[in-house]
């Protein structure tokens, strides 16, 4: 009896095993799903050390609802000639000599029914970039991932600034 | 608090429909076909009544353009059951698409019948997608929808005058079938402020509601010269 009923055990645990490694292997993968490349892994926190303020790379923000991802034009005006000798700026160099715009992924992502604006934001409600975007400023290497900002966040932040919470302030 | 709201010059409404289209194109209100609007699930956040007394060829034909009344008292807000609609501090009656179940008990209540469910899937034309107006949301089908009194353009307004670093003036903020109505017929403001021309009007012996008896006190006045025969 005993010898008919150990093959049984093995192959529970067997399945049992095979269950918990996939599940784990499918949370890593959905983890990883929106997973963001940039076209060029840019370091934001060279640009700032090197005296760049926000509005010199992303020059709408206070004037319009989104702020604006930079131009090659923008990039341009510093890069005339290669300032180091980087790998990453090479390829910056052969986007400029190619005239060819850095197709940049948008790294927050507003529903569709959300109006946010960045001038009702920043120009009007002089709220710093980094109560949203953290630490970018510090980063050596873009984020993989798409940053999300729940409902909950907004509304502490609205609650606390005494600004307004009416659903259809937001919820257009 | 500003309580926002409208009066109607019967009198001086064509019938051109102007209002009806400025609606659509502003606030993405998806085109209707024959079909749907013989079985009454056409969507038209401002819709033109047309009243016909007489017998031909002595008619006489007089119109009364209809957006939501944005009731003091909304019968639609009592029967929500997910708080999906509700009187704004403002005095508007919101409509949050995305947290609407699709129940219909408000377009159920509405005594003017202006909440509008969607029935079907919106299609736009190639045409028409690149000029749908970014400020306002595509309603998804199942939903309820109705007129916002253009609200997106209250908060720009706000948004502008804060910019300014100035008050909100009261023209600041118009709806888009105000602005495109040719004959004056629609007039728009702060029915608190007793300086503003909407304040007057509605109290003036020309001024009347909807279905007043019933107690829900729209916001929306009407002027005619004599008895509304509609």
């Amino acid at each position: 009896m005993k010898k008919l009923r150990k093959p049984k055990k093995l192959g529970l645990v067997l399945v049992g095993l095979t269950l918990v490694v996939s599940v784990f292997l499918l949370v890593i993968l959905i983890d990883s799903w929106g997973g963001i490349t940039q076209p060029l892994p840019f370091n934001h926190k060279i640009h700032t050390d090197n005296g760049l303020a926000c509005e010199d790379c992303h020059p709408n923000f206070m004037e319009y609802a989104s702020s604006g991802r930079p131009e090659l034009e923008i990039c341009a005006s510093c890069h005339e000639e290669a300032l180091t000798e980087s790998e990453e700026e090479k390829r910056l160099m052969e986007y400029i000599q190619d005239g060819n715009e850095i197709d940049w992924v948008r790294l927050y992502r507003i529903p569709e029914d959300v109006y946010f604006s960045h001038r009702r934001h920043v120009a009007v409600g002089n709220v710093e970039c980094a109560v949203c975007h953290g630490d970018i400023v510090e980063s050596t290497r873009p984020p993989s991932k798409v940053r999300k900002i729940s409902m909950e966040k907004c509304m502490d932040c609205h609650e606390d600034q005494e600004a307004n919470n009416d659903c259809i302030a937001c919820h257009r | 608090m500003r309580k926002w709201g409208m009066v109607i010059d019967l009198d001086r409404c064509t019938g051109c429909q102007a209002c009806v289209v400025a609606c659509k194109a502003e606030n993405n209100v998806v085109f209707s076909d024959p079909t749907q609007e013989e079985t009454h699930r056409a969507i038209s956040w401002m819709s033109v009544l047309t009243v016909l007394e007489g017998e031909y060829p002595d008619v006489k034909e007089s119109y009364i353009p209809r957006p939501c009344m944005h009731c003091e008292n909304p019968p639609c807000v009592k029967v929500c059951p997910v708080g999906a609609t509700y009187k704004n501090p403002e005095g508007i009656v919101a409509q949050v698409y995305t947290r609407c179940i699709g129940c219909r008990y408000c377009t159920n209540n509405c005594p003017y019948t202006l909440k509008y469910f969607n029935y079907y899937r919106p299609r736009w034309s190639n045409e028409m997608k690149n000029l749908l107006n970014p400020d306002v949301s595509k309603r998804q089908v199942g939903v309820v929808e109705k007129c916002s009194f253009c609200h997106h353009r209250l908060q720009k307004a706000k948004e502008d005058a804060r910019f300014e670093k100035r008050e909100l003036r009261e023209e600041d903020y118009v709806p888009a079938c105000v602005q495109t109505c040719p004959t004056g017929a629609l007039i728009f403001g702060d029915l608190q402020n007793p300086k503003s021309e909407v304040h007057r009007l509605s109290k003036i012996s020309r001024a009347f509601r909807l279905l007043e008896e019933l107690g829900t006190e729209p916001q929306v006045f009407y002027l005619t010269e004599g008895e509304w025969h509609g």
